[in-house]
């Protein structure tokens, strides 16, 4: 009774009630995840079309149109449910979905995207190789695509409680909403991502670069590192992944990696170090009330990760194996650990001591 | 039958707009082309004697251009020069190309040697043209640009990478970039009414971001 009063309460205070919003369901949510996963896809071919063409050859690029619709088709469904929960009675600042409002910033951003980077090729010129990386509107572009995918894997999250073990059906959703979250990152990281290829190191060491080789190898590793596991340690601080799920997702993002650089073994390969972390994941079983367990899962993941690497081609000897000494190799894998040691490290700082307001905020800030 | 017929409607619309797009994106593309182009700013930039140039324009194979600009440090005027371009592929391309058979240059009838050529380019508007490059091969080429003024001659050289022509994607794939997430957005929620399927959860349980 006492919790109803203050439920009660709660809710006849002005800014109790502005924040109130609706709960999207698993349809809701799977519809929109699948269309940001077009998004995704179409960006991934849009960028294979420029490692094999070079920059746009027409200004209106045939590659460009399903992530632009794909787009305007997420735009569409949150002005869609915001129409509709409007007239269910929600109020019109409030009737986007949890979640999702950020999500809906972040379509008009990549509008905006859009309109800037007309600009930009006609004040610049097209852009090819690094440019289309470093290009600002490109790079404003990743960001909204970044935030517009946030808002399946925040709906996932308010739907559950904290730690509490996803039901199988919302593993699809899941992986989904992890893969369209690192996909941007690792558009902006392009040139950085050792996964996609074989070893660029074993490329370049039979020239003469060896240190430049050495610099790319090794910087990739921990970019890529830092891309992966931010988004698995958020994903996993939150709520407890279903069996198959780490499996899965890497082998999904092997599948577009693999798009990119047109290079099949990239979606093997990647696939295989998913199996590593699932197995990682499933001894550690990392939540955050565990900061122990939840520094190992950052510690042994991404050795996980790079030691699969290594062992594929080491194994098979595809492009002449590992051309690193062992000192090298065994290195970065052990660093890849680290730096996933330090991202948990930073995750769990705030809970380590037994205040449970400190839990409280380091959680929140989760 | 009402949303049914609309969802139709919309789904017709969408195919409609895809082929409207299709057929009159040529026109689109030159409009567009008014206010944006696809040519490359900088292509490369070097000092020739006591000019710096910048190489702009397009690089493609069997179609490119340059357009030159040239500036003086010590304001010597850059509007009566003789300007000549060579190019040629590089010893690497060439290499390249004779591994792979002859089959690139065998498109083209071309043999090796004949694939180093010079031209002069035209002045106009306070630049220097050179409208047509038939780059013949994907390849790295070199360009050694050649300027003649009243103390002689300078010449100075660049290597450069020549992008193959994208094929036109096929015409299903064209048409399902557009149709597709346009069917899946709007066939879906259409699935869903008639289903009975909610987005959103009821209200009782709503609570705070």
């Amino acid at each position: 009774m006492v919790g109803d009063l203050a439920t009660l309460l709660e809710l006849r205070r002005p800014a109790r009630r502005r924040t109130s919003k609706p709960i999207s369901t698993l349809a809701f949510d799977s519809l929109y995840a699948f269309l940001a996963l077009l998004v995704v896809i179409g960006i991934f071919i849009d960028v294979w079309s420029h490692t094999a063409f070079g920059p746009d050859q027409s200004v209106l690029s045939a590659y460009h149109f399903l992530f632009y619709t794909s787009m305007a088709m997420i735009g569409g469904l949150l002005l869609y449910v915001h129409t509709m929960n409007v007239r269910a009675g929600y109020r019109w600042d409030s009737a986007l979905p949890i979640g999702y409002g950020l999500s809906f910033a972040g379509v008009i951003l990549f509008g905006i995207f859009g309109v800037l980077d007309l600009t930009g090729h006609a004040l610049f010129g097209f852009e090819t190789g690094m440019e289309a990386i470093l290009s600002p509107s490109h790079n404003l572009g990743f960001l909204s695509l970044f935030v517009v995918a946030l808002g399946p894997a925040r709906a996932v999250f308010a739907r559950h409680s904290r730690g509490q073990t996803l039901p199988m059906r919302e593993m699809p959703l899941v992986v989904i909403a992890a893969v369209t979250l690192i996909s941007p990152l690792t558009f902006a990281m392009l040139g950085f991502t050792p996964l996609s290829d074989m070893p660029r190191a074993v490329q370049e060491m039979r020239g003469s670069a060896e240190g430049s080789a050495k610099a790319l190898e090794l910087g990739g590793i921990f970019v890529q590192t830092l891309v992966i596991m931010s988004m698995l340690l958020w994903f996993v601080s939150r709520v407890r992944l279903p069996k198959g799920a780490m499996t899965l997702l890497f082998a999904v993002y092997g599948l577009l990696l693999s798009v990119i650089s047109v290079y099949p073994l990239a979606f093997v390969v990647t696939a295989l170090a998913g199996i590593s972390v699932e197995i990682v994941y499933h001894l550690t079983q990392p939540a955050l009330d565990n900061p122990l367990r939840f520094r190992l899962f950052g510690l042994f993941a991404p050795m996980a990760i790079w030691a699969t690497y290594y062992a594929f081609y080491g194994f098979t000897g595809i492009g002449g194996g590992i051309w690193f000494t062992n000192y090298i190799w065994s290195g970065a894998i052990v660093q890849s650990g680290l730096f996933g040691f330090v991202l948990a490290f930073f995750a769990t700082m705030n809970l380590t001591s037994n205040s449970s307001e400190a839990y409280a905020l380091g959680a929140r800030e989760l | 039958m009402q949303r049914i017929k609309l969802l139709a409607g919309l789904l017709l619309g969408a195919a409609l707009l895809a082929i409207v797009l299709i057929q009159g994106r040529a026109s689109i593309d030159e409009l567009a082309s008014r206010v944006s182009s696809t040519e490359e700013k900088i292509i490369n930039k070097l000092p020739i004697g006591p000019y710096y140039i910048t190489v702009e324009g397009e690089r493609f194979v069997d179609s490119g251009y340059f357009r030159i600009d040239v500036t003086s440090p010590n304001n010597v005027p850059t509007d009566q020069l003789d300007i000549v371009v060579d190019l040629e592929p590089t010893e690497w391309a060439l290499e390249e190309l004779a591994d792979s058979s002859g089959a690139a240059l065998a498109a083209t009838s071309i043999e090796p040697d004949s694939l180093a050529q010079t031209f002069v380019a035209e002045y106009r508007n306070g630049e220097y043209f050179v409208d047509s490059l038939p780059f013949h091969a994907a390849e790295e080429w070199l360009v050694n640009v050649r300027i003649t003024d009243s103390d002689g001659a300078h010449s100075g050289e660049f290597d450069t990478f020549v992008w193959p022509r994208s094929p036109e994607p096929p015409l299903p794939f064209v048409i399902g970039s557009i149709v597709l997430p346009i069917a899946i957005a709007i066939g879906t929620i259409g699935l869903f009414a008639m289903r009975g399927v909610r987005l959103m959860q009821p209200r009782q349980r709503e609570t705070t971001e």
